[in-house]
């Protein structure tokens, strides 16, 4: 149904993976196939001219969509595993409960902040988060008392499509958290310190779907994991980690650890998003915004368990580095 | 997928256990409940918690006020005896304090400034030096919860080093960091000393607890070995009284005074859901013979300062002057 019509060719060294990103959300690669040295203005497909071996190509063409309006699609000459430093931020609510420190609920609001390097390209997506912060503020239901509840940690995820000419994109993997959630009470002059230490293997599944309304297409990602298997250290078992007492410390530390599974452990995340391109044809970056629901479950000795729920409004910022 | 996520989002609340009720039952059943999984000192006070909340359970009613409610815990609070154990609320704060309102003062500021200090002494840091004699040197530290860095010790140990000997008055010090207790007994050893064991709360049973052996190590730098005199009264509580124990392990180190107040839990708290919160000892301590300090840290030498009858003279502190006549014996 789709139809060149015009075609520019961009020399760039930084070209990108751009086909798969476009606004049609259609994958347009199998249209580029080359053909050396011939050019053809009659009709589809578009050709372009060989090029340097140290150069890259984006093509960039206007291409008439199922409403008959033309858009701007882009077939690429890419790097095979173009990759991406990935920036999140956002704004959280968080609800949890840790019954070491009390059996109340306590919720607030927060934010969150991840560096990551990210790798897209059509058969794989991959990702290292080097650095992920979160933090938030909450009290109880009567607001008497309030808790500083940080969270840090490093992730790595790989995700592989299933079958590369199905739509939407499937992809399933896996990804592992490693990440030390800790709430920080104040209290009558002292200073409580809780830590949870986790490492955690969990399944992933990513679902990126077209789909078109308001005279536009729209590229929506779904994706849920939950946790199978991982290690934890609850420091301690029994009580603070840490008391600060007004202004100095005194470590009391007991430390229980030992498997996390399904029985012990529970995590779930799952997110809706909207994707993006930014930047224009020099800079094939793209954003998602997105909403993501994170809730974790640590089961622990003496009945004493640990809860933390969050929601977040996220936007992902996607910077090509290659 | 997308109403799944919705669905999951909006009833986090259903895996997770339910949050506290604020009625007057709850508040009671936390309060004693929380008590009885961390207090720490019920088989050393041969307390039956059982059996008090057989007395007080039966006069919980859902219609009390919460002042009713709080007299109600507070009673039952004041039978363990401890000074760490509190319940705060907008309009009181519950409290034992029989460990020092029974015990004679044996301190007063005002005699040490007008007399001692006489506007000579150094603010270093939290402490308040000053040298009473070519021989003598005086050092009043007022709360633990001041912290005192290393500077200010090396600031001490430099001015000190050619007097023979050294008052640390640490009477009507409450308590506070612990870590500064440790840090100055650590100028006045030249080796390594066990100091005691910690007892700390590890299960919910009375008697769980997870040992800690604590020593003081001998500072890297500037120390003293000089002959040091520490005073002490009953309001020398919690991380004094830890001050005290670790001093008294030191060789060239007399206690002189009164005994410590105790209170050598150190504390956990509990939000409760009607805005209160609970605090009780969770930890103790016993010295390297066995021997709990719950109750205090008795000195070497026991001095006082007369009672007020119409006999007191404030032109001197007793207890200061028998610490000078001890060192320089």
């Amino acid at each position: 149904m789709t139809m060149p019509f015009k075609k520019l060719c961009i020399y760039s060294k930084k070209a990108s993976l751009f086909a798969a990103f476009t606004l049609a959300g259609i994958c347009i690669q199998s249209q580029a196939t080359a053909s050396e040295g011939k050019k053809d203005f009659s009709g589809s497909p578009s050709f372009s001219e060989p090029l340097p071996e140290t150069s890259k190509i984006i093509e960039f063409s206007l291409q008439r969509g199922r409403d008959g309006h033309l858009r701007p699609t882009y077939i690429a000459d890419l790097p095979d595993r173009p990759a991406y430093f990935k920036i999140e931020q956002g704004a959280t609510f968080g609800r949890m409960l840790d019954q070491r420190m009390s059996n109340l609920h306590y919720s607030g609001p927060g934010g969150m902040l991840a560096f990551s390097r990210h790798v897209h390209s059509a058969d794989r997506i991959s990702e290292i988060g080097f650095a992920r912060g979160s933090f938030h503020y909450v009290k109880p239901g009567h607001a008497g008392t309030h808790v500083y509840n940080p969270s840090l940690g490093f992730r790595y995820m790989q995700l592989r499509k299933l079958r590369v000419d199905a739509r939407p994109d499937f992809f399933l993997g896996v990804k592992a958290d490693l990440f030390g959630n800790m709430r920080i009470a104040p209290s009558l002059g002292n200073s409580f310190l809780f830590t949870d230490i986790v490492f955690a293997m969990q399944p992933k599944a990513r679902v990126e779907h077209a789909t078109y309304f308001f005279n536009r297409d729209w590229q929506f990602d779904y994706s849920l994991s939950f946790a199978l298997f991982g290690y934890g250290m609850r420091i301690p078992e029994y009580g603070p980690t840490f008391q600060v007492t007004e202004d100095g410390g005194a470590a009391i530390t007991h430390t229980e650890s030992g498997g996390l599974h399904p029985g012990n452990y529970g995590h779930i995340t799952t997110g809706i998003f909207l994707r993006e391109p930014i930047g224009g044809d020099h800079n094939p970056n793209w954003l998602r915004l997105g909403y993501v629901w994170d809730y974790f479950r640590i089961s622990g000795n003496h009945d004493l368990n640990t809860y933390h729920a969050s929601h977040q409004l996220v936007l992902e910022l996607y910077f090509m580095i290659n | 997928m997308l109403a799944a996520i919705m669905t999951m989002a909006g009833c986090e609340k259903l895996f997770m256990d339910d949050d506290l009720k604020s009625d007057p039952e709850d508040v009671f059943e936390e309060i004693w409940d929380f008590t009885d999984r961390y207090y720490s000192f019920f088989e050393e006070k041969s307390i039956n918690w059982d059996s008090l909340y057989e007395v007080y359970r039966p006069q919980v009613e859902q219609d009390m006020s919460p002042i009713e409610l709080f007299d109600l815990c507070a009673d039952m609070l004041y039978e363990l005896r401890d000074g760490h154990v509190n319940l705060l609320s907008s309009f009181d704060r519950s409290r034992y304090w029989k460990w020092f309102l029974d015990s004679p003062e044996n301190f007063y500021y005002s005699v040490i400034q007008r007399h001692y200090f006489q506007d000579r002494q150094r603010y270093v840091g939290p402490l308040q030096f000053v040298f009473l004699s070519d021989k003598i040197a005086y050092v009043y530290y007022s709360s633990f919860g001041n912290s005192v860095s290393q500077g200010n010790l090396d600031l001490i140990m430099n001015s000190i080093q050619d007097m023979e000997g050294l008052i640390i008055d640490v009477r009507h010090n409450g308590g506070g960091d612990p870590g500064n207790g440790r840090d100055i007994a650590s100028r006045f050893t030249s080796e390594r000393v066990f100091a005691g064991t910690n007892y700390v709360k590890n299960g919910p049973g009375h008697d769980d607890f997870h040992a800690v052996d604590v020593y003081i190590d001998p500072h890297d730098g500037l120390r003293y070995d000089g002959k040091v005199a520490v005073l002490t009264n009953r309001r020398s509580y919690s991380a004094t009284t830890y001050f005290a124990q670790y001093m008294r392990e030191l060789e060239n180190v007399t206690l002189i005074g009164d005994t410590t107040g105790g209170g050598a839990g150190l504390p956990a708290f509990r939000d409760l859901p009607n805005n209160w919160i609970l605090r009780v000892s969770s930890t103790k301590f016993y010295d390297p013979d066995g021997k709990s300090i719950e109750s205090g840290v008795p000195p070497h030498i026991y001095a006082e300062i007369p009672e007020v009858n119409d006999s007191l003279d404030l032109t001197y502190d007793p207890i200061i002057e028998t610490a000078i006549e001890h060192l320089l014996d």
